[in-house]
C-alpha cells in the first residue's frame, strides 16, 4: 500500500495549519497545495477522462483547490485528515459532472459494474476477456483503449462519453444522439452514432487482439 | 433474424459493455492506492494538458477582480473570487467554533514541531 512520504506529510500539515488561519494564510496554503498536487491530479484525470478536453480537465483540477479553500473559509474542512485524497476526489467528481453536463440518463455506478459481466456470458469476447484477465493483460487493454479515446476528435469522442455511463441495452442509438446533444450541444444523427460505435468496437477488438497475441 | 445475426449482436454488445467498463469512472472516494502512482516521482503531462493548466494560471485566485461589464464566464469567476475572499460571518464564528479552531491549530503545530525534532 502506498504511504505518503515525509515531505508530502509535512506539506500537508503546513497546508492544514494555513487553512485554519487568516485569509492570507489560507491563500498561501492553497498555493502550496497547488504547487505540489496540481500536475499529479491533472495526470490522474487525463488517465481516466480521455474523452474530456484538456481545458475541462484543468477546470476540474482548479475547482478542487477552490473547493478546499471554500470549505476552509466556511470551517467545514476536516483538518484531521490529509488533504490530497479530498483534492483528488473532488477533481474526479467535478470531471464526472463535466462529462455528464445536463444529462439525466445516469444510473448508479453499482448497476453498471454489476451488469457488465452479463453481456460477456457465452460470447467469444467474454472468453477472450477471461484470457486477458488470466494473463494480467486486462488493465493494459483498458488503458490502451482510454489512450486511444484521447486521440479522437469530434463525434467518436462524444459518443464514447455517453457510452462511459451506459450499457448496450440502456440507451437506443437515438437516445445516445440525444444525450450527445444534451452534453455537448452538438447534433449527431443515428447513422453517425452507429458509425462511431462501430469504429470504437473495431478499435477495442484490435487492441485486445494485439495484447493477447 | 438468423442465428448468425444474433451471435454478432451479442458479440457487439459484449464489446460495448467492455468499452463502458473501460471508460466508466465511479464517483467513490479516490483511494490511497489510486493516488500513490501519481505522487511517486515526476509527473509527465501531455503538451495539451500542460498548456491547459498554464491557461488556468499558476494560482487559483485572480489577482485583480475584473472591472467593467462582465461576460457570464467572467461573472462566475468573479463570484468565485469574492467567495474566496469572503470574511467570516459578520458576527464572527461562535466562541465554541473559535476555540475548536484554536485547538486544531495547536494540534497541527505540535505535530509539525514533533516532526522537526524527529528530523522530519
Amino acid at each position: 500500500m502506498w504511504v505518503a512520504n515525509a515531505d508530502d506529510e509535512e506539506l500537508d500539515l503546513r497546508a492544514r495549519l494555513g487553512l485554519l488561519g487568516t485569509d492570507e494564510e489560507r491563500e498561501q496554503a492553497v498555493k502550496l497545495l497547488l504547487s505540489r498536487f496540481e500536475r499529479p491530479i491533472m495526470k490522474f484525470l487525463a488517465d481516466r477522462f480521455a474523452d474530456l478536453s484538456a481545458d475541462d480537465r484543468a477546470s476540474a483540477v482548479h475547482d478542487a483547490f477552490l473547493t478546499v479553500h471554500e470549505k476552509s473559509v466556511n470551517r467545514t474542512l476536516d483538518v484531521d485528515l490529509p488533504l490530497h485524497p479530498l483534492l483528488f476526489t473532488v477533481a474526479k467528481r467535478r470531471a464526472i459532472d463535466l462529462r455528464r453536463r445536463a444529462s439525466s440518463r445516469i444510473r448508479a455506478d453499482a448497476e453498471l459494474t454489476a451488469e457488465v459481466g452479463e453481456y460477456l456470458v457465452g460470447t467469444e469476447t467474454g472468453r477472450d476477456w477471461r484470457l486477458a484477465i488470466t494473463l494480467a493483460k486486462a488493465e493494459d487493454v483498458m488503458e490502451a483503449f482510454r489512450k486511444f479515446i484521447g486521440t479522437l476528435k469530434g463525434q467518436q469522442r462524444r459518443v464514447a462519453s455517453v457510452m462511459a455511463d451506459s450499457l448496450p441495452d440502456w440507451l437506443t442509438d437515438q437516445e445516445i444522439a440525444e444525450d450527445v446533444f444534451v452534453r455537448s450541444e452538438m447534433r449527431i444523427t443515428v447513422m453517425e452514432v452507429k458509425g462511431a460505435k462501430n469504429a470504437l468496437m473495431a478499435k477495442f477488438r484490435e487492441i485486445m487482439k494485439r495484447k493477447l497475441a | 433474424m438468423t442465428e448468425s445475426d444474433n451471435s454478432k449482436r451479442r458479440e457487439d454488445k459484449a464489446v460495448q459493455a467492455l468499452i463502458s467498463a473501460a471508460l466508466h469512472v465511479s464517483d467513490a472516494d479516490v483511494t490511497a492506492e489510486e493516488i500513490g502512482p501519481y505522487l511517486c516521482g515526476d509527473v509527465v503531462l501531455s503538451g495539451e494538458d500542460a498548456a491547459a493548466l498554464k491557461r488556468k494560471g499558476s494560482q487559483p485566485f485572480p489577482s485583480d477582480p475584473p472591472s467593467g461589464s462582465l461576460t457570464q464566464a467572467a461573472a462566475v469567476e468573479n463570484e468565485e473570487f469574492m467567495a474566496l475572499h469572503r470574511k467570516q460571518p459578520g458576527q464572527g464564528f461562535s466562541p465554541k467554533t473559535e476555540e475548536e479552531i484554536k485547538r486544531k491549530r495547536e494540534e497541527l503545530l505540535a505535530e509539525l514541531r514533533k516532526r522537526k525534532k524527529g528530523g522530519g
